[in-house]
């Protein structure tokens, strides 16, 4: 749209409101938490914050920090902030500020900035972090989120997630202050966070009704497809959802909730929402793994019993790539397999469909064929709920995992995807790199048949 | 007067108690001895009630439910005056595979907490309307279910489909079902098996105009649906 002369008073008063803005600068406790972004897809994002005193809301951004332009705000006075900013640009750098009438409480310097996501489908680099089991608190998790700032200077996040038990032992509000807002403030104001419900955290919350702590803090694509978030189906609720990003999509789930009319509708919705799906990758998370010899046993309890019989027949038979899990505080990785849902005992190399280590250092990367979705082409499996502690383990490993046991390190998952290549890692809080693998959607044939 | 040793004899009987507790926990299962440490820690720092309701939790998923009730028999009427707790007790019984006795405690709510908080109402009457369901009670089941949507009619969207399918086994009237999957779509317009119940609810009006608005309505939000994006001139297949 061309700017008019309107637009550009409006600018300039704009301009000249956010150079006043430091002078009015709130003490530091007004804000008690955030900002934090949510629910971001290419055009939209909501930020959220908390204060200490109820007072109305404002958001001003802009492409260039000391030029937020832009601005939205809410008139009702609260303490729980939440603005949503429409018509965004795809795939571009904005700066932010946030704030109450003309009060600045944070931005508009280095700091605070996103970077919207590109079209769904388009193919540009996407870095993503895994936490699992994060909640502690303590200086253990405080070592994970180090070493991958460290680890992770001058690379941007695109986005994280959190595989559940993200703030211990019982998801409330206080908990989650320390073990979430407390904890990763940097990354919490630059990339989306998108969270998976524990057991933990569902002592405070009933994934049932979509209420308590974890549903009152975040806000998730209920409606993804309606609202341009992701080729999929709406879930209809908070507790499992959907989103693409670039050419990805990601499925989250919910493993906690037992009852049975909640999961037959979870189990609908994912055989719909995967039948709609058509990009390159899909990665699935949730907390209980599947195959586990860690502090957990995926033989005996029923929440991981139940995601192996019933989710992954439908995960596989629509193609997904990676599935990620915690619940068991240490790091275990699968070969590429395909097909099994029964007990440990009956895993045999008929499921194996590739069992190099999948590290093209070592030997090959783990190669899929090249269309997005392909049924049961092969799927990682990996569990990562060391991000805040490690636990003892059962001492064996799972046939299905690499690892001769469960590894007790902490760490946290980083993974890359740039077009057809995916490479995901285990970060140790040392900052050493313990487990790589890559998997690469391309197959001599399909070069072949395509050079002409 | 105060006796010395019956407190040093006391102190050993806790921490028989303790050991005892700690040895029943390693040898019950070994996951449970991996997560003794986190039971600590709620002991130390929840409300009593919380740590016993987690603790009895824990054993149910585990799978030993007579643990699990005889850490419920430690709850003392004053641990039992939170809002929360006969729902809490109602999911522990139901994972006990022990409908009746949940429903009772879900009951037991509306009477001790008729001021309650909507959420934990909701949560009940969701609770009532699953045992009802089982139990193949479909009336009641819809009676609770409907009581939950108009407390709060933006709750998840499968509710409302569960709600529905209820209304059918009960032989509710199909305006009364279309009224309820309207409200559903008003508040979930893109939740597919609202649309797709949409579009059976019409075909019983045998009008060609309603069924054609139907799959338009579906389409309009899934266009690319392959059970339906070919559909043109449906009605009149």
């Amino acid at each position: 749209m061309r700017p008019t002369a309107q637009f550009n008073l409006f600018t300039t008063l704009m301009m000249l409101a956010l150079q006043m803005l430091p002078i009015n600068h709130a003490i530091a406790n007004d804000l008690l938490r955030g900002p934090y972004l949510q629910n971001q897809s290419p055009s939209e994002l909501t930020i959220r914050w908390r204060t200490s005193q109820a007072v109305n809301s404002r958001l001003w951004w802009g492409k260039n920090q000391g030029e937020l332009t832009h601005q939205s705000g809410a008139d009702s006075l609260t303490t729980e902030h939440s603005l949503t900013i429409t018509g965004l640009t795809p795939a571009t750098v904005y700066h932010y500020a946030i704030g109450y009438d003309q009060t600045l409480l944070a931005g508009n310097d280095p700091t605070h900035f996103f970077t919207t996501p590109p079209m769904h489908g388009e193919t540009s680099p996407v870095r993503f972090w895994v936490l699992g089991d994060s909640g502690t608190g303590n200086n253990d998790a405080l070592a994970v989120r180090d070493a991958y700032l460290q680890y992770s200077t001058q690379q941007p996040t695109h986005l994280w997630f959190m595989l559940g038990d993200n703030a211990y032992p019982l998801g409330t509000d206080e908990e989650y202050q320390s073990a979430v807002f407390d904890m990763y403030p940097q990354i919490l104001r630059q990339s989306t966070l998108w969270p998976t419900i524990g057991n933990h955290d569902a002592a405070n919350a009933d994934s049932v009704t979509g209420t308590g702590v974890y549903y009152e803090l975040f806000t998730l694509p209920h409606q993804a497809n309606s609202t341009g978030h992701g080729i999929g189906a709406d879930s209809g609720t908070e507790a499992y959802y959907s989103f693409n990003y670039a050419n990805i999509h990601f499925i989250i789930l919910d493993s906690d909730e037992t009852l049975p009319s909640f999961r037959q509708a979870q189990l609908d919705w994912l055989q719909s929402d995967l039948m709609l799906n058509q990009a390159d990758w899909t990665i699935a998370m949730w907390h209980h793994p599947p195959y586990t010899k860690g502090s957990h046993d995926s033989d005996i309890e029923s929440r991981h019993l139940h995601m192996r019989e019933h989710i992954l027949p439908v995960l596989e038979s629509h193609g997904v790539d990676l599935v990620l899990g915690g619940h068991s505080h240490s790091y275990e990785r699968s070969w590429l397999i395909d097909g099994h849902y029964g007990h440990s005992n009956t895993f045999d190399t008929d499921h194996i469909v590739n069992d190099g280590s999948g590290n093209p250092h070592i030997d090959t990367a783990y190669v899929k064929p090249p269309a997005g979705v392909m049924s049961h082409q092969g799927t990682v499996y990996v569990v990562a709920g060391s991000s805040g502690k490690t636990s003892s383990t059962q001492g064996v490993a799972h046939p299905a995992m690499r690892n001769i046991e469960a590894l007790r390190e902490l760490g946290s998952m980083v993974v890359e995807i740039n077009g057809l290549s995916l490479t995901a890692q285990f970060l140790r809080a040392d900052g050493q790199i313990e487990d790589l693998f890559t998997v690469i959607k391309n197959d001599a044939l399909f070069n072949n048949s395509f050079d002409d | 007067m105060y006796q010395p040793h019956y407190r040093l004899g006391f102190l050993r009987y806790l921490l028989l108690i303790w050991m005892c507790s700690c040895a029943l926990l390693a040898s019950a299962h070994p996951d449970l001895n991996s997560r003794q440490h986190h039971l600590e820690q709620l002991q130390q720092t929840t409300g009593q009630a919380d740590w016993i309701f987690a603790k009895a939790m824990l054993y149910a998923d585990s799978d030993h439910p007579g643990l699990a009730l005889e850490v419920l028999k430690t709850l003392t009427d004053k641990t039992v005056t939170d809002p929360k707790s006969n729902f809490r007790m109602a999911r522990l019984y139901l994972r006990l595979k022990q409908p009746d006795l949940a429903r009772k405690y879900l009951l037991n709510h509306f009477k001790k907490f008729p001021n309650a908080q909507p959420d934990i109402t909701i949560s009940t009457h969701i609770l009532l309307a699953e045992i009802a369901v089982r139990q193949q009670h479909p009336q009641t089941a819809v009676n609770h279910l409907n009581q939950a949507l108009m407390l709060n009619p933006e709750l998840p969207a499968h509710l409302y489909v569960l709600t529905i399918r209820a209304m059918s086994m009960a032989n509710y009237a199909a305006t009364e079902v279309f009224e309820t999957l309207k409200t559903g779509l008003i508040h979930h317009p893109g939740y597919l098996p609202l649309l797709e119940l949409n579009i059976q609810q019409a075909m019983t009006y045998s009008d060609p105009c309603i069924i054609d608005q139907a799959i338009e309505q579906l389409l309009k939000q899934y266009p690319r649906h392959p059970n339906w994006q070919n559909n043109s001139g449906r009605s009149t297949r």
